[in-house]
This record gives structure tokens, C-alpha cells and sequence, in this order.
């Protein structure tokens, strides 16, 4: 029965991300072929070039640990607020939070495209300041699409858990001479820190791996290491590159969220606080 | 996550605006039409309902239909099948085209559209037999196709017309017996410059990477294309376009990285909108955009500028190609035949923009479409002209264009 349970999930995660992730491990010591793609091999050369050209990885890192931590610095008091002060207007709230997204993600961030080029930001800061603007391009036109489009996905999580914030926690840290500060530091922050890592992890991997927002707002000249597994499958047809870059990157995430899992819940495991 | 990032490729190709897709897209005034523009809700789009062909015009034979009662090509000997599936880039077909296949040989053409050779390889492979009868690469990425087995050699003596083709576009280097495509039409990849805001004359490679470190850095962009990129610093050297070797490509990349930090974007989907609003006002692309832009209706952009280098430029063809799983080989060659046709190809090249590969279309062409230099590259200037092959598994090009992407 309980092997029943599991059983379509189960297949679903052999059929959609065990497989596919064998292949690409496979595919990781091949060549490309004359003309393009995959042929069969057993080679390292694909894991031995991979380090020559680090830099779109470290652009990538640089990018989504500031677009995290962006997004807990905007996303908490927000949360905070909604959870404990917004009282009727809650609901109304959560629902406008959610509207962006009936809109096409690739909409809203071509919107910006608009915004912050020749008819907008760029080319009003051009006008007033007598001197070319090009914020759109530069990795912080990156870092604002970023923030813009992932913030709800670090709302929802810090929401749910100040939500479930036991008043009379905090009742009881006031009546124990505690000011407000430091209940808000040692009584809610160390509640609401599932939320944070939850929210930390949906915003961080996909951050990680984000393509399309730098290909339209970096105008092509901002290279994450999405653009780079692009220009690897599409541009130089070069499968196993490609695949080398996506086996690498796959373990780098697995050990670092992990590490950080592991290093924020630390001391947590008793309180029987769960992660995810 | 893999699964995502494909997800995320594939809307991003079917939100991209080729450089044809760009014929459609350069009207666009508002914020709303461009949107719209950008996000199709997919990439197919059917020909319009049409009476069978079965009621219209008594089945499969063409010459029960009011058959090429205007052309002069005449109808096929063979039958025909009810239908015929073309895939193809994105408003890169006529639709008086359309109309006159139904109306010559009754039978209806299902079009959809892709956004970029590789898209179309993807689905190729990953679609199953028999989608499609008729594809449009570009002519080096037939060759990449044909190897793989997706083309089927051509039947010369079902293509009559084929002797109307301009022999410069006949045996290229991709296909030296023209086993397999039809040239569609052609163009050029050169200097495009907004003439109000360059003053001064742009004639050459020179002059382009002077221009783009000097006195228009910042304003300066070139296509998201390697094979296009390459030819600037290469034939600025004297190199040739193919080249592979290590010496002259290790000079192309310091000549590349040293114009990097002067562009204002590296874009082949918006920089016609770029022109527009001056955020650029040079750059290094298809000839296509140079003739929209001095068409545009609101006359604001008629000091567009087009320039062939005199080091010399490659120039492209686009293709028909027979897939080799066709479902409708006799429709197909109909079809492959009457493209050829003069009177076609003049509402090809003028829906287009682009400039026919045949001869006696050229003839049949408005004169100030024919005499433009941003469609038809003067005679004088034709020498400049070679045929770039597909180099994308040159793993030091690859190298060096990583580079440049990354800055």
C-alpha cells in the first residue's frame, strides 16, 4: 500500500529527472560530432576545459546571492507586514501580489525592456544629465528584472510561516522584560528561519540557471551561465560541452544548498523545525 | 532544472524576432503592438480556411483546377496530394503567395514557423517522420541537414524553373551539385547607420571599428551571431571568412575584445528598435533592416545608411529544401517549381524585403527596389561577396566568441 502511494511519483521523477539526468551525464564524456550534437565517447576533455573560463559562473553566483539577499531585505518586512499588520486589507494584498503573475513572465520582463531603455529611465537620465545613461545592459538592469520577477517567491514562504506566529510567544517574551527588538530578534527571526531558507532555495537555484531575463535585459552583453549552456547546445552545437557545464553546475548546487541547509538548521533539529 | 531551462529556451526562440520576423514587427508603433509581436501564443499558424480542395477543384488533379491560368509555368504531369506543409522562419512567406498556390493547383498550404535554424533542427529530430514537406534554412545549415539525413535529393527534371536561378546561387560550397536546395533569396551582412547621427563617411571595416572606438563608442551594436561577427575583424585583416587557422583567428579575437567594451548591445531581435530611437546608431548586421528602416511609412527613418565593406563581406542565402520524410512529395515539387516562377518571386522579394535569387524576377522588380544597395548589392560592389560555411564546430571560434559575450 505504501509502495502504491509512492509509486506515481515515483515514476514520474525516473521517467522526468533520473533519466534525463543519466543522459546528460553521458552525454558529459563525449564529443560533438562532425556536425553537431552527440557521438559516443569516453573522454574527460569536456571536464578539463570547463575551469579555463570561470567567470560566467562567478557572474552568475555574484548575481544570485545579490538577488536572494535583495529579495529577503524587500521581501521580509513585507511579509512581516502582511502576516501581522495588514489585518482586513490582507487578502487584498495577497491577491495583488499574485496578479503579475496571469501575465506572461516574458511580457512583464520585455516590459522592462521598455521601461528602462531609450523611452524610459535610460533616455530620460540621458536628457537630464547631458550624458549617455546605459543602465539597461549593465548586470544591475539583471539584478532589478531578478528581484522583480522572484520576489513573490520569497513572500509566500516568510508569509506562511509569520503567519502561523504564536502571539502569546511574544506576549510572553514582553512579559520577561524583553524589548521589542530583542523579541524580534530571538523569538521571531528564529521562527520565521525556515521561511527565510525555503524562500533562500526557491529564489537561489533557479537564480542560478535564470537565461532568459539577462538574455533581454543585458542586450546580450551580460553572460550568465545560462547564456553560456545556450551557446553550447544552440550556438556550437556542442552537446557534450554543454553537458560537461550542466553535470558541473548540478553538483555545485547540490553541495552548496546543502552546505547551507545544513549550516542554518544546525542546533534546529530538536525543535523539530522542517526545512522544506 | 535542465527541464526548465529548456523550457525557458523554447519560449524564449518563440518570442525572438528573426531578422524576418522583423519585416512584420519594424511597423510596430506602440508599446502594445510590440508586445504583442513578441509573444505569439505559439508557433504555428495554419493558412486560413479554404474550401477542400476535393470540392474546389475535383480532387488531387491539378489540371482540373484552374491551373497556372496566370503563370506561365505550366502544370505538373503528376497527382497531386490534398495539401502541403511548409515550415518556415516567421512572416517569410508571401500570403498572396499562399492564396495563388490554392488558386493554381488547389491544393492548400499549412504553414509554421520557427525562429531560428537550430529550432527548426530541434524539432526535426525530436518531432517524428513526416511533419513537413518544404523547410527554409539558410543555405550552410542545409548542408548541416542534408548530412543528417533529414533531406531528400531533388528530382532536377521536376524542377524545370530551376534554370530561371541565377547561377551565382547554383552549386555553392554546402551543396556542389544542388542535390538538394532551391535558393530562395538573399542578402548581405554589412554596416547599418542611421545617416542623421553619422556624418561622416562609412565605407569600410575600418571605418567601422574606428568609428566604434572613437567617436560613436557606446552606440555601436552588432548581431548575437558569431558567423557574422567573425567576418568583420577577419576581412579587416585581409583574412578569408572561412578561415580556421589559429594565427589569424588569435588576431580576430584582440580585434574583437578591443571593440567590446564599445558596444551598446550584442542583439540580433531588437536593434531595428535600437535605430530607431538612436540608442545605436551603427552597427553591424543584415541588410533587410537597412531597406525597412528607409521604408518605414512614418518617413522618419529614410537616412538609414547601408554599407558593403570594401575589404569585402560575405552575403547569405536562404533555401527551399525537401525533407526527406515528406508526406507530400508531389505538392511539394509543384510547389518547388512554381516558387521559381518571376511573377512569385517579385511578391516574394517585396513581402520579404530581401532580393531574389532570380534573374528574371529582378527584371520584373520595381527599379527603385532593384537599385537600392541595401537590397541588390551593386554590380560593382559583387565582388566583395563570398559564401560563408557553417563554422559553429570551430571549437577556438566557439572559445573566442564566449569571450566576446562575456566581456
Amino acid at each position: 500500500m505504501t509502495g502504491l502511494l509512492v509509486l506515481p511519483a515515483g515514476l514520474w521523477y525516473l521517467i522526468l529527472l533520473v533519466l534525463p539526468l543519466a543522459i546528460v551525464v553521458i552525454y558529459s564524456f563525449g564529443v560533438r560530432g562532425t556536425d553537431g550534437g552527440y557521438t559516443p565517447a569516453l573522454v574527460l576533455e569536456n571536464y578539463n576545459r570547463l575551469f579555463a573560463r570561470p567567470d560566467p559562473f562567478i557572474l552568475s553566483l555574484e548575481i544570485a546571492i545579490a538577488g536572494t539577499l535583495l529579495c529577503v531585505l524587500i521581501g521580509f518586512p513585507l511579509a512581516y507586514y502582511l502576516a501581522t499588520r495588514a489585518g482586513r486589507r490582507k487578502s487584498l494584498l495577497l491577491v495583488l501580489l499574485v496578479i503579475p503573475f496571469w501575465t506572461s513572465f516574458l511580457i512583464r520582463t520585455i516590459a522592462w525592456l521598455i521601461i528602462l531603455g531609450p523611452d524610459g529611465l535610460d533616455g530620460f537620465m540621458t536628457n537630464l544629465l547631458g550624458q549617455d545613461v546605459a543602465f539597461l545592459g549593465s548586470p544591475w538592469s539583471i539584478l532589478l528584472g531578478i528581484v522583480y520577477n522572484y520576489l513573490p517567491l520569497m513572500i509566500f514562504p516568510l508569509y506562511v510561516t509569520l503567519e502561523r506566529l504564536d502571539q502569546t510567544l511574544l506576549e510572553a517574551s514582553k512579559d520577561l522584560g524583553a524589548a521589542r527588538w530583542a523579541t524580534f530578534r530571538q523569538v521571531t527571526l528564529p521562527i520565521a528561519a525556515p521561511g527565510v531558507i525555503t524562500g533562500s532555495i526557491l529564489v537561489f537555484i533557479p537564480l542560478m540557471g535564470e537565461y532568459v531575463i539577462p538574455s533581454i535585459l543585458g542586450l546580450g552583453k551580460v553572460f550568465l551561465i545560462g547564456n553560456v549552456l545556450q551557446l553550447d547546445f544552440l550556438g556550437s552545437r556542442n552537446w557534450p560541452a554543454g553537458s560537461a557545464k550542466a553535470v558541473v553546475l548540478i553538483a555545485i548546487m547540490l553541495i552548496s544548498v546543502t552546505f547551507y541547509v545544513w549550516t542554518t538548521s544546525r542546533g534546529r533539529a530538536g525543535r523539530d523545525v522542517s526545512v522544506l | 532544472m535542465d527541464e526548465a531551462l529548456r523550457q525557458y529556451q523554447q519560449d524564449l526562440l518563440k518570442a525572438q524576432i528573426s531578422r524576418r520576423r522583423f519585416m512584420a514587427g519594424a511597423a510596430m508603433a506602440s508599446v502594445a503592438a510590440f508586445l504583442a509581436a513578441c509573444a505569439p501564443p505559439s508557433g504555428a499558424a495554419s493558412a486560413p480556411p479554404q474550401p477542400s480542395p476535393s470540392t474546389a477543384s475535383g480532387g488531387a488533379s491539378p489540371s482540373s483546377g484552374p491551373a497556372a491560368s496566370a503563370a506561365p509555368t505550366p502544370a505538373p504531369s503528376y497527382q497531386l496530394e490534398q495539401g502541403m506543409l511548409l515550415y518556415n522562419w516567421s512572416d517569410y512567406f508571401s500570403p498572396d503567395n499562399l492564396t495563388a498556390f490554392q488558386k493554381d493547383f488547389g491544393v492548400p498550404i499549412t504553414q509554421t514557423t520557427y525562429a531560428s535554424n537550430e529550432e527548426m533542427l530541434a524539432k526535426l529530430q525530436a518531432g517524428g517522420k513526416g511533419q513537413y514537406d518544404i523547410a527554409v534554412p539558410t543555405a550552410e545549415f542545409s548542408a548541416t541537414l542534408a548530412k543528417g539525413g533529414f533531406l531528400q535529393k531533388l528530382d532536377k527534371s521536376r524542377l524545370p524553373n530551376l534554370q530561371l536561378v541565377d547561377k551565382r546561387f547554383l552549386t555553392l560550397p554546402f551543396d556542389p551539385n544542388d542535390d538538394y536546395i532551391v535558393p530562395k533569396d538573399w542578402g548581405t551582412t554589412g554596416i547599418i547607420y542611421r545617416g542623421n547621427k553619422v556624418t561622416t563617411p562609412v565605407t569600410s571595416w575600418k571605418d567601422f571599428f574606428d568609428l566604434a572606438k572613437g567617436k560613436l563608442s557606446g552606440k555601436v551594436f552588432v548581431v548575437d551571431s558569431p558567423g557574422d561577427v567573425f567576418v568583420a575583424p577577419l576581412r579587416l585583416h585581409g583574412f578569408d571568412v572561412n578561415t580556421t587557422d589559429k594565427d589569424q583567428l588569435e588576431t580576430a579575437r584582440v580585434e574583437l575584445m578591443a571593440l567590446r567594451p564599445h558596444l551598446q548591445s550584442i542583439d540580433s531581435d531588437n536593434y531595428p528598435t535600437t535605430l530607431q530611437k538612436e540608442a545605436a546608431v551603427m552597427g553591424l548586421a543584415w541588410n533587410g533592416t537597412a531597406y525597412v528602416l528607409q521604408t518605414d511609412p512614418s518617413g522618419k527613418y529614410k537616412d538609414t545608411g547601408w554599407t558593403v565593406p570594401t575589404e569585402g563581406t560575405i552575403y547569405w542565402t536562404d533555401t527551399w529544401v525537401l525533407l526527406a520524410d515528406a508526406p507530400n512529395p508531389n505538392a511539394a515539387y509543384a510547389f518547388l517549381n512554381w516558387i521559381q516562377d518571376p511573377k512569385q518571386q517579385v511578391a516574394e522579394s517585396l513581402y520579404a524585403g530581401y532580393a531574389s535569387c532570380n534573374d528574371a524576377a529582378k527584371t520584373q522588380l520595381p527599379t527603385d527596389f532593384v537599385n537600392n544597395p541595401a537590397v541588390y548589392v551593386p554590380d560593382a560592389d559583387l565582388s566583395l561577396l563570398q559564401v560563408a560555411t557553417d563554422q559553429s564546430g570551430n571549437q577556438q571560434r566557439a572559445d573566442i566568441w564566449a569571450e566576446f559575450k562575456q566581456g
